[in-house]
């Protein structure tokens, strides 16, 4: 292959030595075969190098959609088997090598924490508006409103909780946890994901303790069947 | 009240894609889920199956991270509108080929350059002549080069410089480089006639 080729298009060639490569390149059919191999090989590189990268996520995308599919509920009396298999599952998840919980506590954050939906059930406006501002990633309005909320309704478990999400978001890693922890202890919810929020911001402070603390809330959330308990089983396995 | 799944907005999705963080290959992902339904509206549309508006589909979402990475997209359209353009591109490339039986020409690598090198009164016998290359024949026998001269060839097609491709492959300098390219392109060469000939 000629190598003025190469100084061709690294455009180090001369003013002369270029016309004269032109004019060959014009009338000499083996060099202008030559210049058109050399741009092919680079564009069948490229080309291909792209095909094999499309057709790797793209068995990746649709594996994602097959695992989307929801699976079958369990029946009942499968339940006491399957928290065997989790408790089992957490401990070998515990002792074996994988994502470490902080990264899948961000990734979970990153993922579930997004947006929130809340529905017309007598929220009331004001915690709509929070919950639209931190859908929108107004995220400190959002803390505003939601901590007006807040200080008039103390007591009210979604203002805690959106309160909570907006200070994780915002990485407000301490405030987050006390509000996590404030819902985690009330008793008189159907259903209370505190201890499992307060695990996911322990985990992403990643303090002194936290990772045990953390680590302690997700046993408790499998043990009691509290909010949360499916995402720490998939974690286990 | 029920807090659902992840559904960030367009600027915090394009973040997470231009970044290096864990959450990264997540985004890309929620990327390609949030507008999979695109696939079914494209089979029908466009009276393609299933199995080729997939492809067509998972083709966009790789052309959006791209576009999203070098920075070519911009937060001025939307990115529901962005990704429907290009996959409805795609589809319509798509029906062409199938018409065709004729690869896209171009696919945005970055060959226009090279070309636009070439003089006017040139360009188009040489765009011809490339043209008459069987590419994937070709890609074939990229790969059954040896692991130097195939590593050579992937980071020049990638736009590495001659000076850090000398560095990366242990080359004494980017003349070198220069040399050993076209030893490997003479390899290859000699490679693809063979195999045109059986």
């Amino acid at each position: 292959m000629d190598n003025r080729i190469e100084a061709y298009f690294g455009k180090t060639l001369s003013a002369g030595e270029r016309a004269q490569f032109e004019r060959e390149m014009r009338e000499n059919s083996e060099l202008a075969d030559e210049v058109a191999f050399y741009l092919a090989t680079r564009k069948a590189q490229a080309d291909g190098a792209r095909q094999e990268l499309l057709e790797a996520r793209h068995a990746e995308w649709q594996q994602l959609l097959e695992e989307e599919i929801p699976k079958p509920r369990r029946v009942w009396w499968a339940a006491a088997a399957a928290v065997a298999v989790m408790a089992a599952g957490l401990t070998w998840y515990m002792t074996s090598p994988g994502p470490s919980y902080e990264q899948l506590a961000y990734d979970y954050v990153a993922e579930e924490f997004q947006s929130v939906d809340i529905r017309m059930d007598g929220s009331g406006d004001s915690l709509q508006l929070a919950a639209r501002l931190f859908n929108d990633g107004s995220l400190e309005e959002a803390r505003r409103v939601a901590e007006g909320l807040l200080a008039a309704d103390p007591g009210n478990a979604e203002i805690t909780k959106l309160a909570g999400l907006v200070s994780l978001r915002l990485k407000d890693y301490d405030k987050a946890i006390e509000l996590f922890r404030q819902l985690g202890a009330r008793e008189d919810l159907f259903s209370n994901p505190g201890r499992f929020y307060e695990a996911l911001a322990r985990l992403e402070r990643n303090g002194p303790g936290d990772k045990e603390l953390a680590e302690g809330l997700l046993k408790e959330v499998v043990e009691k069947g509290l909010e949360g308990k499916e995402v720490v089983e998939k974690w286990g396995k | 009240m029920a807090f659902n799944t992840f559904k960030p907005n367009d600027t915090e999705l394009v973040e997470a894609i231009r970044s290096e963080s864990p959450g990264k290959r997540r985004a890309e992902n929620t990327l390609y889920k949030q507008f999979a339904y695109l696939v079914r509206e494209g089979a029908w549309k466009h009276k393609l199956t299933h199995d080729e508006t997939s492809i067509a589909y998972s083709d966009t979402v790789l052309s959006v991270i791209e576009s999203i990475e070098k920075g070519r997209y911009e937060a001025s359209a939307a990115l529901k509108t962005y990704v429907y353009q290009i996959f409805n591109n795609k589809c319509v490339d798509l029906i062409r080929r199938n018409s065709t039986n004729k690869s896209a020409v171009h696919r945005g690598t970055s060959l226009e350059e090279y070309v636009c090198e070439i003089p006017d009164d040139t360009r188009g016998v040489i765009e011809k002549l490339m043209q008459s290359y069987d590419y994937s024949l070709l890609y074939q026998r990229i790969r059954q080069l040896g692991d130097k001269c195939q590593e050579m060839i992937r980071l020049w097609s990638e736009g590495t410089s001659d000076q850090l491709i000398a560095g990366a492959l242990g080359y004494q300098s980017a003349d070198v480089v220069k040399t050993s390219r076209l030893r490997c392109l003479d390899r290859l060469r000699a490679l693809y006639g063979q195999s045109k000939v059986k």
